[in-house]
């Protein structure tokens, strides 16, 4: 036991070995190959993050003044390169100088300096073009790609001078003028009837429920295409029934709601059957009743 | 501000090496966030007996950590435990000089210089000073300063151990570019992970059998006053199994997984089991009894030695706890029925489950998270004693020293 002399021994600490003093300074060659392995990755690991961080420094350094300078700088560098070509795809008919014509680009404009958005509202704006993609494609080439919207029916109206417009309703009751359209095409489409058309800020009121009628014509012209040319006209004037006025018969009604496929298949029949027994011209077919189809004729 | 360090509980075992990554958050939170483990090569009872070896098989298992928790180490906890781990009493007093009969900082701080002063043996390093209470003119006190009073003692446990068994370790660590922030007795940080503070305060024994090594530590009134390591656990039982019924080591430690008891359960000395149990050439009846007595001597044994390297400090009416064995060997069947009729007081196996949750609770991880406790102590203090320092107060408390 140590005791210590209370006031005239000096206060003095002893010290003792402690497993502290022993030296663990790292000796390469007491290094396992692990160690070794993780000392060297480590070093690349700082290595690397060191190279990007003055990677990322240089080019701060290079670039801020240009992005100091506006973007007049960013223009001029533009300026380096001017529109070569301008590529327009489309997946319908519409011609590539008429598109061209609407972009409106400029003959000395150069790749940067064209607004992109513009040119796609001013496609869109076109009642035929459902959506349009305007890219750059560098160094020096603009690219347009176009789709159409895809017409189903016609309708004949009127402005408020008197002078005929040709409109088309697609698939999903998009009402758009189409002056471009195929002529060819055009023909072959019936036109709408009992719909009532308004106006809108832009363009007309969408056609609601005008599905039951896309299925209807698809499945026709699919499976019977004799029966869909002799269609001139076709009406949503009632609410459960589509009616077709046009040769051969000259009114078939169709059930909305029925299977169109069985419709058109028994209607053909009819026809077959009045033709090779020659009962002369149909009025009118009702595909709406399940056991009967009353055909009337003139 | 405060920052996050990652520290590694580095436990080098007989029979593997297990590493616990733990994150700790602002000095006082701490995750476990990454577990390696490898089995040891190039160590014999908690020694290492080949550097390179054991290096390997260390730097696999912290290599396999890192990858785990995607993190780099910033410190390490490693475990020590050996044959060459040693302790004895220090103690010290001092007659208290103030004139008004308060003790001072600077008396407790003499007396504890005193006695942890002793001069060690050469190639002896000292691991440990745990202290026991202050004693003020005879009475227990936890924190004299202020007190009244005219002689103040101070008792220590040193722990010490061959430093070059130490340095081995510790250089096996830095080897892996990885430095030793604190080395702890293995007993002492299976206690941490294992027995709670109030089972400390009301006195518990804990002891740690590993495969090579057997380490003990004593807790009276919530302090540790006696720790050690034995150098004998699980092998040796096998070892005897090997002896005593002529088998090879490999069978003998395959039978003690399979049918060991640290007590005889099985008394009829005619039931036998076989040895293999393939039924193969070589495979024998082995007498279950035998079995049994073996194992239930060599343990009992075990538990009678750490009895006698506890001496006096060994009072069984102030172990309220009793003991707690943990482990690779604690899942000895009965081994807690063997210690309770050693011992004389009750004792059961301890998990880790106030420490951790899942498969961290298994008692082979009690050492590694025993070590990040001890980490996240360390670290607490650094930034206790860090904030107190950058306060208001305390840098005019430096200022005022100053002048």
């Amino acid at each position: 036991m140590a005791a210590r002399n209370s006031t005239s021994n000096p206060r003095r600490k002893r010290k003792s070995n402690t497993w502290k003093d022993i030296d663990q300074s790292v000796k390469p060659k007491a290094m396992s190959s692990a160690s070794e392995r993780r000392i060297w990755m480590g070093r690349l690991k700082v290595t690397g993050a060191a190279l990007l961080f003055v990677g990322v420094f240089a080019a701060a350094l290079h670039f801020l003044p240009r992005l100091e300078g506006g973007p007049e700088i960013l223009t001029k560098a533009g300026e380096s390169m001017p529109i070569q070509l301008i590529d327009v795809h489309t997946d319908g008919n519409l011609e590539r100088d008429y598109v061209l014509r609407q972009l409106d680009v400029p003959v000395d404009a150069n790749l940067l300096s064209v607004d992109l958005d513009a040119m796609k509202e001013r496609l869109e704006a076109i009642g035929q073009v459902e959506k349009a993609v305007v890219s750059r494609r560098f160094p020096d080439a603009l690219e347009v790609s176009i789709v159409e919207r895809k017409p189903i029916v016609r309708i004949l109206a009127q402005r408020a001078n008197g002078e005929t417009l040709k409109l088309f309703v697609d698939e999903q009751g998009v009402v758009f003028e189409a002056d471009r359209m195929d002529p060819k095409v055009a023909r072959t489409l019936p036109f709408l009837d009992g719909v009532a058309l308004s106006k809108e800020e832009y363009g007309y009121s969408r056609i609601d429920d005008i599905s039951p009628l896309a299925e209807l014509l698809s499945e026709a012209q699919a499976i019977a295409p004799h029966i869909y040319n002799a269609w001139r006209v076709v009406s949503l004037e009632r609410s459960d029934r589509l009616i077709t006025k046009g040769r051969g018969a000259k009114e078939v009604v169709f059930d909305r709601y029925a299977d169109f496929r069985s419709q058109l298949g028994r209607l053909d029949y009819i026809l077959d059957d009045c033709r090779s027994k020659q009962r002369g011209e149909i009025e009118s077919v009702d595909l709406t009743l399940e056991d009967q189809v009353p055909v009337r004729f003139l | 501000m405060y920052k996050t360090k990652v520290i590694a509980g580095v436990d080098i075992g007989t029979s593997k090496v297990t590493v616990l990554l733990g994150e700790i958050h602002e000095g006082r939170k701490l995750n476990v966030i990454g577990l390696g483990q490898s089995s040891s090569k190039g160590l014999l009872k908690g020694e290492i007996v080949d550097y390179h070896l054991a290096s390997d098989c260390v730097h696999a298992a912290i290599l396999a950590a890192e990858s785990q928790a995607g993190v780099s180490i910033d410190g390490v906890y490693l475990a020590q435990t050996g044959g060459h781990i040693e302790g004895f009493p220090s103690e010290a007093s001092v007659n208290i000089t103030d004139p008004d009969g308060r003790v001072q900082q600077e008396d407790v701080e003499q007396a504890c210089s005193l006695a942890q002063g002793r001069e060690l043996p050469e190639n002896r390093t000292t691991i440990h000073h745990l202290r026991r209470p202050y004693r003020l003119d005879g009475r227990s006190v936890e924190s004299p300063v202020g007190m009244e009073g005219e002689r103040l003692e101070v008792g220590y446990w040193t722990m010490h151990g061959d430093s070059r068994k130490i340095g081995d370790a510790i250089h096996v660590i830095n080897g892996f570019n990885l430095h030793v922030d604190d080395i702890v007795l293995a007993g002492l940080a299976s206690s941490a992970a294992v027995a709670t503070p109030d089972q400390k305060k009301s006195g518990v024994l804990v002891i740690d059998m590993g495969r090579g090594t057997t380490d003990y530590a004593l807790f009276l009134d919530g302090r540790c006053t006696k720790a050690g390591c034995l150098p004998i656990g699980g092998d040796h039982i096998s070892n005897d199994l090997s002896i005593g019924l002529r088998m090879r080591l490999k069978q003998a430690e395959s039978l003690k997984l399979r049918y060991g008891s640290a007590i005889v359960e099985h008394k009829d000395k005619t039931e036998k089991v076989w040895l293999n149990n393939d039924f193969e050439i070589g495979d024998r009846p082995v007498p279950l009894w035998s079995i049994e007595k073996i194992i239930e001597l060599r343990v009992s044994e075990i538990f009678e030695v750490v009895r006698k390297k506890l001496g006096a400090q060994f009072v069984p009416e102030r172990l309220s706890s009793g003991v707690i064995i943990t482990g690779g060997s604690s899942k000895l069947a009965n081994i807690d029925q063997c210690a309770e009729n050693a011992f004389g007081i009750q004792a059961h196996v301890g998990d880790n489950a106030a420490m951790a949750s899942g498969e961290l609770k298994d008692s082979q991880y009690s050492t590694a998270l025993g070590l990040l406790h001890y980490g996240l102590q360390y670290q607490s203090e650094k930034s206790y004693a860090k904030h107190r320092q950058s306060s208001i107060f305390g840098r005019l408390k430096s200022l005022f020293q100053k002048v």
